[in-house]
Formats: C-alpha cells, sequence, structure tokens
C-alpha cells in the first residue's frame, strides 16, 4: 500500500539564461507521506523554489520521475497537469497572487471555476465556507486592494483549500508578512494539517519551520539533510509570547 | 472586461470607427451610382437618340458641305420604316420669356409630338396631355413644368386653364406635368414647357431642324437592332455613300449610362478604398490592444492556470471577451454608419443608399480581426508553464 503522497526519484532540472547554464536542481529524491507538514529550507539558489514549483506541477523537470498520490506525473499531457493543479494540489505563493480587482469570494471561486462537477450555486456555497474556515466571511466582498497582506494571504489559503486538495504546498508563506500574522498563518496550517491535510511548504525562517513535522534541508541543488523536528512550536503558544498590539 | 472599460472602450473604438466608415463610405458610393441609374432610366430604358452632326467621343466634327440636318421627316421615316423602333418624336427647343399670374420667368420650351410622352415616361398630375390635332393644328396650348409654375403662380397652385405669354405668344396651359426632380445631370427636370413640335417649329423657329430626334425600341434587346435600322434609314435619306461617315450620332441610353457609370465606378472605388483603409486601421488597434492585453495579463493567466485552468478554459476567456468587444463594436458601427449616412443625406444633400452587402463585409471583418487576435496571444500563452507566465513582466 502506497503511503507516499508524493515520491520524488533522481529529479533534474536544468535551464539556460542567455548564456549561463543553470543547474537548479541535481538529483533529488524524497518521499512525503500523506499527513506530514514538510517544511523545506535552504540557502537562496539552493533549489528549493525549482523543487517546488516542479511538485507542484507549475514546472517541468528535465529529468527524473515523480509520482503523486500514486500517479506518474511525468507521464500526462497539459491538460491532466492542469487538472492535478485543481483537484489534487493546492498552492500558496509568496506575493499571494491573487487576482486584483476581483472581490475575495469570486479569488476563493476561481478554482470551482475550472471544477466541471460541480455546480454554480455549489460554487458559491464551498467558496465562502471555504473563506470562512480561514476567518475572512465579512471580508467576502472585498478587493484585494481593501485587504492587509495577511488577509490576502488567508484569501489564497482558501482559494487552495476549495477543491479539498491531498496536499497543500507553499513557497515562502509567510515571507511578506509581519510575525504576528505569520504566526496566525502557521495557525491555519496547524488546523489543516490536524485535519488530516498534507503540507508541504517553503520558508527561509528557521522559527517558521519549527511549526512543521520534519525539515529538509537543499544545498546547490540536492537534498543534504531531512529530520523530525524536535520542540514543535505551537502557533497559539507564540501568539501569546508576542508584546501586545493595540488593535481595531 | 468590465475590469477595465476605457480599455474595452478604446478597442471598440478602432472596430467602430471602421466599420462605421466602410458602412457610409460604401452607402455614398452606391447611392451616387443609384442615383445616376435611376436619372439615365428616366430618359426612357429603351430610348435611342439622335443627335445632328458627327460626334466623336469627345468633340463635335462638323464637315463643310454635307447635310448635317435632321428634319421631321427623318423622323416620320424612322417611324414608318424601322420594325424594331416603337415610338418616335422629333424635338426642338428654344429658351423663352415666359410671362404669366403677374410674373415672369426664363425656361426652355420644348416642342414634341405625344410619343414623346411615352418614350419619357412623363405623367400630367393636371389636365390633359396635347393631342396630334393639337400638332397638326399648331394650336397653341401648353403643359407647364412645376418649376415654372412656382415661379408664375406660387408653389403648388394648378395653373390648368389659364393663358401665359410665351415670347409674347399667348399659350392655354393645358397640363401640368408630374415632379421629377433634378436628374444627375444637374438639371431641373422641371423647369420646362411642352408644347406641340408643330406649335414650337412654325410659330417661334424659323427652320425646319430638329435638334434631336428621340426615339424608343420595342424592347431592350432589341435597341442594337433598332440602332442599325435607324442609321441605315438616315443614311440613305442623307445620301451617304458607303465610304462617308454617319452625319448624325446616335446615341443610346447604354452609351450615357457607361459614361456616367464609370465616374461613378471611380468615385466608387476612391470611396472603398479610404474605407478599407479605415476598416485596416480598426483592425490594427485591436490587434494591439488584444496584443498587449494578452502580455499584460499573462500573469494573470498564470495565476488562473495553477489553479487548475487548461488551455481550452484561457482560450475561451479570451475569445469570448474579443466576440463580444468586435460584436458590440460591430453594431455601434453599423449605427453609427447608418446614421452618418442619413445625416449626409439630409444635410449634403447628397444620395446616398446602404448596403446590406457593407454591412454584412465590416461586420464579418471586424468579428474576424476580432476572434484572431484575442485567440492568437492567448494561445501563445496557455501554452507556457504556469510558473514562467507567473513570472512573465
Amino acid at each position: 500500500m502506497e503511503t507516499s503522497l508524493i515520491k520524488v526519484k533522481d529529479l533534474v532540472r536544468t535551464y539556460t539564461m542567455g548564456e549561463v547554464v543553470v543547474n537548479a536542481l541535481r538529483g533529488v529524491s524524497l518521499e512525503i507521506n500523506k499527513g506530514d507538514f514538510t517544511a523545506i529550507m535552504g540557502a537562496s539558489g539552493s533549489g528549493k523554489s525549482t523543487f517546488m514549483n516542479i511538485i507542484g506541477c507549475l514546472d517541468k523537470a528535465t529529468k527524473g520521475e515523480y509520482y503523486l498520490d500514486g500517479q506518474d506525473v511525468f507521464q500526462l499531457d497539459h491538460n491532466q497537469l492542469a487538472e492535478l493543479r485543481n483537484r489534487k494540489i493546492g498552492f500558496i505563493f509568496q506575493s499571494f497572487n491573487i487576482l486584483s480587482r476581483t472581490s475575495a469570494l469570486e479569488n476563493v471561486e476561481l478554482p470551482l471555476l475550472y471544477n466541471n462537477k460541480v455546480a454554480s450555486k455549489e460554487r458559491r456555497e464551498r467558496a465562502f465556507a471555504a473563506l470562512k474556515s480561514v476567518g475572512l466571511a465579512d471580508r467576502a466582498n472585498h478587493m484585494p486592494n481593501e485587504l492587509s497582506g495577511g488577509q490576502q494571504q488567508r484569501v489564497a489559503i482558501a482559494r487552495a483549500l476549495v477543491n479539498e486538495p491531498l496536499v497543500i504546498m507553499a513557497d515562502e508563506p509567510t515571507g511578506n508578512l509581519d510575525s504576528r500574522t505569520s504566526y496566525e498563518i502557521m495557525g491555519i496550517f496547524e488546523t489543516l494539517n490536524n485535519k488530516g491535510i498534507t503540507i508541504v511548504m517553503v520558508t527561509h525562517e528557521p522559527d517558521i519551520a519549527q511549526f512543521a513535522s520534519n525539515n529538509i534541508i537543499f544545498k546547490d541543488g540536492k537534498i543534504i539533510s531531512n529530520n523530525p523536528v524536535i520542540n514543535r512550536k505551537s502557533a497559539e503558544d507564540e501568539i501569546k509570547k508576542l508584546p501586545p498590539v493595540d488593535k481595531e | 472586461m468590465s475590469k477595465n472599460k476605457l480599455r474595452t472602450f478604446l478597442t471598440m473604438l478602432g472596430i467602430i470607427i471602421g466599420v462605421a466608415s466602410v458602412i457610409a463610405m460604401l452607402a455614398i458610393g452606391e447611392g451616387s451610382r443609384q442615383n445616376i441609374q435611376a436619372s439615365v432610366a428616366s430618359l426612357g430604358i429603351n430610348s435611342v437618340i439622335i443627335f445632328p452632326g458627327a460626334v466623336s467621343t469627345g468633340g463635335v466634327r462638323l464637315e463643310a458641305g454635307t447635310s448635317t440636318h435632321l428634319t421631321r421627316q427623318d423622323a416620320e421615316a424612322i417611324s414608318m420604316r424601322a420594325p424594331s423602333v416603337e415610338y418616335v418624336s422629333p424635338v426642338v427647343q428654344k429658351g423663352v420669356q415666359v410671362v404669366g399670374g403677374s410674373q415672369n420667368w426664363r425656361t426652355m420650351i420644348i416642342g414634341v409630338l405625344n410619343d414623346y410622352f411615352t418614350i419619357r415616361s412623363l405623367n400630367v398630375v393636371s389636365g390633359a396631355f396635347f393631342s396630334s390635332q393639337d400638332d397638326r393644328a399648331a394650336a397653341k396650348v401648353c403643359l407647364i413644368g412645376q418649376t415654372v409654375v412656382a415661379n408664375l403662380y406660387g408653389e403648388g397652385m394648378d395653373p390648368v386653364g389659364q393663358m401665359i405669354r410665351i415670347d409674347n405668344i399667348p399659350f392655354k396651359i393645358i397640363g401640368m406635368l408630374e415632379k421629377k426632380g433634378q436628374n444627375s445631370f444637374g438639371q431641373d427636370q422641371d423647369d420646362v414647357i411642352l408644347a406641340p413640335f408643330s406649335t414650337v417649329q412654325k410659330r417661334m423657329l424659323s427652320t425646319t431642324n430638329v435638334n434631336s430626334i428621340i426615339c424608343s425600341a420595342v424592347s431592350e434587346n432589341q435597341i442594337d437592332q433598332a440602332t442599325d435600322e435607324i442609321s441605315f434609314i438616315l443614311r440613305e435619306r442623307h445620301k451617304l455613300t458607303a465610304a462617308e461617315d454617319n452625319d448624325f450620332s446616335v446615341r443610346t441610353q447604354t452609351d450615357i449610362s457607361n459614361i456616367f457609370g464609370s465616374i461613378s465606378k471611380v468615385l466608387t472605388i476612391l470611396l472603398a478604398s479610404i474605407a478599407s483603409i479605415s476598416l485596416l486601421v480598426g483592425g490594427i488597434g485591436i490587434m494591439n490592444i488584444m496584443l498587449v492585453s494578452v502580455t499584460e495579463r499573462t500573469r494573470e493567466i498564470g495565476i488562473r492556470m495553477a489553479v487548475g485552468a487548461k488551455s481550452k478554459d484561457i482560450l475561451i476567456q479570451f475569445m469570448i471577451e474579443s466576440i463580444f468587444i468586435s460584436f458590440l463594436g460591430g453594431v455601434i458601427g453599423i449605427s453609427l454608419g447608418i446614421i452618418t449616412s442619413g445625416l449626409v443625406a439630409r444635410f449634403g444633400g447628397w444620395p446616398v443608399t446602404v448596403t446590406l452587402y457593407s454591412i454584412l463585409l465590416s461586420f464579418i471583418f471586424s468579428a474576424a480581426v476580432g476572434l484572431f487576435f484575442g485567440w492568437y496571444p492567448a494561445r501563445k500563452a496557455a501554452s507556457l508553464n504556469p510558473i514562467d507566465a507567473l513570472h512573465y513582466e
């Protein structure tokens, strides 16, 4: 029985930028199991973002194998990959990547639009429920420019959840956020993970990596370590430790 | 699309102007062509006109010593001997001073036989035509055109029964002609008085020569035959030898229509060229905006693909937008084109006919341009790896 959700073998990614050949990944092998909360760390240029893009099906590898939920991803065509991105993966970006001039609710609905199994009435309801689960039910009709960074990221998280994916992949989800907001986002991830959703997260912040169940470190296009986290943090505790804010 | 109303509108503007121009220009061209055709047709579909003197295409050549005159007898001969000719009338005319209704007016009096009314499709709105009896008696009766009526008696008056003096000769008005308006040669067809041929010839002119002879062929396909018969008869009467050219000219309605037709054709080609250029420019406008639009929205396309949009989803999205813009722009352009044509007709006085063909042509063109330039850049963007689209600058 396959317990690994993500299985990668000898992944290589090479590309040319002008005259320079970049070996972003030089042979990466890894297994991530269902229910894991994995944090991937590494210096800039270590290949961690490239790796995320490939397992998120946003980019193609030069060589190697990748199995997602038992399926050989590299055999799939353009449209089949789109389906994977729609149903099995929920991707969250550092810069949020939500559509401007589109309300929060409409942003969250977006993946449902491309899911032909969902009728339009159900779309509204599910999107709204997803927004509620990240605490933004009262901001459903706000435009992105009316939302704070943290709120925008939460919209992106709701969007990533709305098709009930197998795995959430987040590339530096707290990179543009302050500490309090970052911990709030980690709180949401904790909740999701406790419900059984697998989470793979890239971060360059060591204290954020401590929220995960195991840490993987990349260097120069290869994995150099993969260890469970000792003294795992909890969001609730971290938030309590922060100095009080004059809010609202 | 509603997100950027200004840009959407500007895109549409290209189509709107292009379509409107094509429709208005072609309407002007078609209007003038039809107008000329109608004017020429009003001369009588099957009419054949004979002028004295040989006319080469361009000038008039008069040869000294030869008979270059046409007479009433020539007309009668044609009437009796040409089987392809149905109606014949000799025509004389003179510029005259007319006094009536306490006004005076300068106009043309034309002396004709009754066949003339049939050949020219003339009608009276009041009174009656004169008869061959009137011609035999050289009676001083006449038919009056409505421009003359307006200038002597006032607009809308009916002077039938009244006396007028034409070059000091008293005439009785026995009929008022139906209004015909201006022909495309610029002549006011209502500024005329018609009188029996003999009356004008005997009482007002001192010559037996006629200005022209107008005939009509039995049918359209006998026009050429009629022309040949007329030439034969006249050559015989004028005692021309085989070596000599005609000392008269026979002109069919086709000849006249051809001359004006070619002018109108040049006009239409000119206008159509201008219109095509505007349509082309409109198309280029759409192309530019669509390209810019997709380039700018490549990041957006990347986001959509990242959450699961397939190529066809992206294409459909952009094509619906561009179809909508083209369609709406086309409809507005057509309306604007029709309105502009109407304004030109009203204020410019030019004849204008909007053609279905111009509407279809410009509409199809703008739809095609919108479709292609909506589809092509979107297709390129949709084939990218999502991460490349997301990083697009």
